[in-house]
């Protein structure tokens, strides 16, 4: 396939945390706002005057100062994280809204109130308790929290318009940034889509990290070019997986798949797509905000969930991925150190596999891209199992 | 005045114990046992009063455990042949010897008042959970049974006279793993071989592995799981609720417990609990039922605040372990639904306000130094706290999850007690200080300070990812605050990853090199107990 036009800009892009879109919304007087998991509504983040930008540590290998703050029995994702901040990569941010989705999260967002590592005389934390279930009760403290410690700290501390019309507004912009990302992802349905999973993760993750106002006009024309590239002549992989569980944040990962022979054709992991660009429908009488907080727990497949509504639907979101994208298995990986995904992954792929019919296969993986080999011998076999088990099907229809 | 006759027999027969021979450089503690083991050669000489007394309080739980057997044989006989863990409640006894190595005196009795109780308890759930196991059967009240978290304290269940909480963890794996440090590893192993990380915390792996390797009795019509008091914990519930295979609904009190916005939302969740129960057993919650159980348990707590101040002194006849596993057991087990506990707690603070007015001084005054323990114990280890206490003079004065939720509970208004008991309920096991912000674990140094310890020891479980996140901001505190730190890593419940040992050996390292003392009892300072219970 021809090469997309922004694709070296976009990697580009996703090289620094303070990128230069990023660089440019600070200096057009915008307020950058910190989040790391899908828990703080992004949406929210991009009220007039500000913008979201999902905390990432690109090329972080060695996170040797927030190891002794949080022990090398930790997760490498939270550490990286502390430790670009001490180096001083997040300079730009106005403020961390963070989430305890998980003990390692928590314990690194307080990290930024303990050592200050962001050098910005209006940075300031809150940390949201997020709820745990899907039911009324848990939408109201969903609410409560977010309402306390994110909507109400932007207006009071920053003077942000948090009224009705400026959240229907937000929506409306979001919605329009989602859908130009599901349109593209989209593509991945086809038979031989004109896109590869590491440029969709590519996109995913800019739209992400860089100020959407900023980086919109350039996914509008990528979109546009895609609905008239030309795919290669034959589908140039053996296999179609889907990418499931917790934080990837690195191309390269998807990279790594896609050279082993599977593409990646949808993305269900924190930084994916699956959850994060379903438009938000604001329903009649109902408030922008409330619409927020309902869409944002419905959606949500966090591996922290524990009532048994929300557990299924973790399972059954991914089945529906797999017969939309007609993928022939699952790679589930989880970070090292992770406890929820750890046990999400022994549970989904026991279901995926014996009750819904889906092969799994199962990793553990590092931040920053290591064990490269392991992983590639792990990815082949998992290929050549899928198209023996093509063969096998091709052989039972005869 | 000392009796005549046993002052002569203890004069004769003082080369016997070991206290005695550890000053006179003749042995001490460990050369009762045979190497490697738990075993030992005799029982330990404390002076003919308080060997006598030991010996009247190992009788005494022994008619608990043929109590528990003649109560239900069948059961009982079923659950040996059906379970793994039940054969390790034969190492009580060795449990007990233990724990109490050192123990003379008002200690001595009220560490064995103490354990006692927790004897006479266990036995009688032992018996009730397995006549009505229908793994094994079932029986007339398997159906009136409510299987819940262990850590999800029961007081609040009070208010269903008629139906009865059991903490379904408690007998497979909560209080089993004090005793036996060989039984989870194999329960961990079995989680580990369906895909489970190692990296994650043992006891929540080894309660999947319980799951898995289907030991958890089955009982009752729905099950209450919870958040608490971790991330671990809270996966392994998924495990539970597929495999036990009941209607299930997770109480999810609040996280970050210590906000205003928490409390309402953790009520609510209480409420919500109530109404499931209501709907699942056709039961009606009678306040009044709850009232009566939370004035034992307001009393119990009362009873435990006036510890705490007879703690702050040097003259406390409850030390140790005595203190931390009774309060870990009469809370997160009884809950206030027991009048015994209640009693018990009568006549032990009489002993220590008794103690504290004669200005006792408990093992000998060779008490060096006053130590707060923090962070979740290794639980294969449950005599450290004796061990550091005979081997170096280490107090353990109080034990973080000795200060759980110790509000007391309003007995009057409903409304009041529900939100008492949601403030109660989110301090409970393991959560109080260790989750819920930072706030939380950094209390610790108020909590010595107050406490008059000049130590602080920090369980470093090596999974514990809370825990690990705060490692060198509470190394930088300790030394800004001046208090001897030491970090103690275990790994819970699994003895291969830091053995005792190993334990022992950073508690060695940090009392000969940075605090420069000489050990109490050498025979203590290095030995290896990896084939004991």
């Amino acid at each position: 396939m021809k090469d997309l036009k922004h694709l070296i800009y976009f990697e580009d892009l996703l090289q620094e945390a303070n990128n230069e879109l990023v660089a440019q919304a600070v200096e057009e007087g915008k307020l950058g706002l910190g989040y790391n998991c899908y828990y703080t509504p992004e949406v929210l983040l991009n009220l007039p005057g500000c913008f979201s930008s999902r905390l990432r540590a690109p090329r972080c290998t060695s996170p040797e100062i927030a190891t002794y703050y949080m022990t090398n029995r930790n997760c490498p994702y939270v550490r990286s994280i502390l430790e670009r901040a001490i180096e001083g990569g997040y300079n730009y941010l106005s403020a961390l809204f963070g989430a305890e989705s998980c003990a390692a999260m928590e314990r690194m967002q307080e990290h930024f109130f303990l050592l200050n590592p962001v050098k910005n005389d209006k940075f300031f934390v809150t940390i949201i308790d997020p709820p745990m279930k899907g039911d009324q009760t848990s939408l109201d403290y969903y609410k409560a929290q977010l309402k306390l410690k994110v909507v109400d700290e932007l207006h009071d501390r920053f003077g942000i318009d948090t009224s009705e019309e400026a959240m229907r507004q937000t929506v409306a912009e979001f919605n329009e940034l989602c859908d130009v990302i599901t349109e593209i992802g989209s593509f991945r349905k086809l038979e031989n889509p004109p896109i590869t999973g590491y440029e969709f993760h590519v996109i995913q993750l800019v739209s992400q990290v860089c100020p959407h106002y900023l980086i919109l006009p350039y996914l509008r024309e990528t979109l546009e070019e895609i609905r008239t590239r030309e795919p290669e002549p034959k589908f140039p992989y053996r296999a179609r997986i889907i990418l499931a569980g917790s934080e990837i944040d690195d191309p390269d990962f998807t990279k790594l798949v896609e050279s082993c022979g599977a593409m990646v054709v949808a993305d269900r992991y924190c930084f994916g797509s699956f959850p994060s660009r379903e438009r938000i429908e604001i329903c009649e009488g109902e408030t922008a905000f409330d619409a927020i907080c309902r869409h944002y727990l419905h959606w949500n497949q966090c591996a922290r969930f524990m009532s048994g509504d929300k557990i299924d639907q973790r399972h059954t979101e991914l089945k529906r991925l797999v017969d939309e994208f007609r993928a022939d298995g699952i790679v589930y990986e989880s970070m090292k150190f992770c406890e929820f995904w750890s046990y999400e992954k022994v549970l989904a792929s026991h279901v995926l596999q014996n009750e819904c019919g889906v092969p799994c296969c199962t990793i553990e993986k590092e931040y920053s891209l290591g064990s490269v080999g392991q992983l590639r011998t792990r990815f082949q076999a998992f290929v050549e199992s899928l198209e023996i088990k093509k063969i096998q099907a091709r052989e039972v229809v005869r | 005045m000392k009796n005549p006759i046993t002052a002569f027999i203890d004069k004769k027969m003082q080369r016997f114990d070991p206290i005695w021979r550890a000053e006179n450089g003749k042995g001490g503690q460990r050369s009762r046992y045979y190497d490697k083991t738990g075993i030992a050669k005799y029982r330990e000489w404390r002076g003919t009063k308080d060997t006598f007394y030991d010996y009247l309080a190992w009788l005494n739980n022994l008619k608990s455990m043929g109590l528990m057997v003649a109560s239900a044989p069948l059961p009982v006989l079923k659950g040996m042949w059906e379970y793994r863990w039940m054969g390790s409640y034969l190492g009580t006894f060795a449990f007990i010897d233990r724990l109490f190595e050192g123990f003379r005196g008002p200690e001595l009795r009220i560490a064995h008042m103490n354990m006692h109780a927790i004897v006479q308890s266990l036995t009688k759930k032992i018996a009730l959970v397995l006549s009505n196991d229908k793994r094994l059967g079932g029986g007339p009240l398997s159906d009136r049974m409510v299987p819940m978290d262990e850590v999800l304290p029961p007081l609040f269940m009070c208010g269903f006279p008629n139906l009865i909480p059991i903490p379904l963890q408690t007998l497979p794996e909560f209080i089993i793993c004090d005793i036996d440090q060989q039984l989870e590893p194999f329960y961990i192993d079995v989680a580990e071989s369906f895909g489970l990380a190692a990296d994650v915390c043992s006891r929540c792996s080894a309660e999947t592995g319980v799951t898995f390797n289907d030991d958890f009795p089955i009982i009752g019509k729905a099950l209450l799981s919870t958040n608490m008091p971790c991330n671990a914990s809270e996966a392994t519930s998924m495990f539970q609720r597929r495999r036990i295979g009941l209607p299930d609904f997770p109480v999810t009190l609040a996280m970050i417990h210590n906000e205003p916005g928490a409390h309402p939302y953790s009520t609510q969740i209480l409420r919500d609990a109530i109404k499931f129960i209501e709907d699942e057993y056709g039961e009606v919650y009678d306040w009044d039922a709850l009232f009566a159980r939370a004035r034992q348990m307001n009393e119990q707590n009362e009873i435990e605040l006036e510890k705490w101040d007879i703690f702050k002194t040097p003259h406390s006849a409850l030390c140790g372990i005595a203190e931390t596993l009774y309060r870990l057991y009469s809370w997160a087990s009884v809950n206030g639904q027991e009048d015994y506990f209640t009693k018990n707690d009568r006549k032990v603070i009489k002993i220590m306000r008794r103690c504290y007015e004669k200005r006792y001084m408990p093992f000998g005054g060779k008490t060096r130094h006053r130590a707060f323990l923090w962070g979740p114990s290794a639980v294969y280890y449950t005599d450290f706290p004796t061990w550091i206490q005979n081997c170096w003079g280490v107090s353990i004065v109080l034990n973080m999850d000795s200060t759980m939720g110790h509000n007391m509970i309003n007995t009057e208004d409903p409304e009041e007690a529900i939100k008492d008991l949601a403030l109660f309920s989110e301090k409970a096991v393991m959560r109080h200080h260790a989750v819920g912000g930072w706030d939380n674990v950094n209390a610790v140094w108020d909590w010595a300070k107050n406490f008059d310890c000049d130590m602080v020891l920090m369980n470093d479980n090596v999974a514990c990812k809370g825990m690990n996140g705060v490692h060198a901001m509470m190394e930088e505190q300790a030394r800004d605050l001046g208090f001897y730190f030491i970090f103690v890593e275990h790994d819970l419940e699994d003895c291969r990853t830091v053995s005792r040992r190993d334990m022992r050996n950073i508690v060695n390292n940090y009392m000969s090199v940075v605090v420069g003392e000489e050990p109490l009892d050498p025979t203590l300072l290095d030995f290896d107990d990896s084939e004991a219970w």
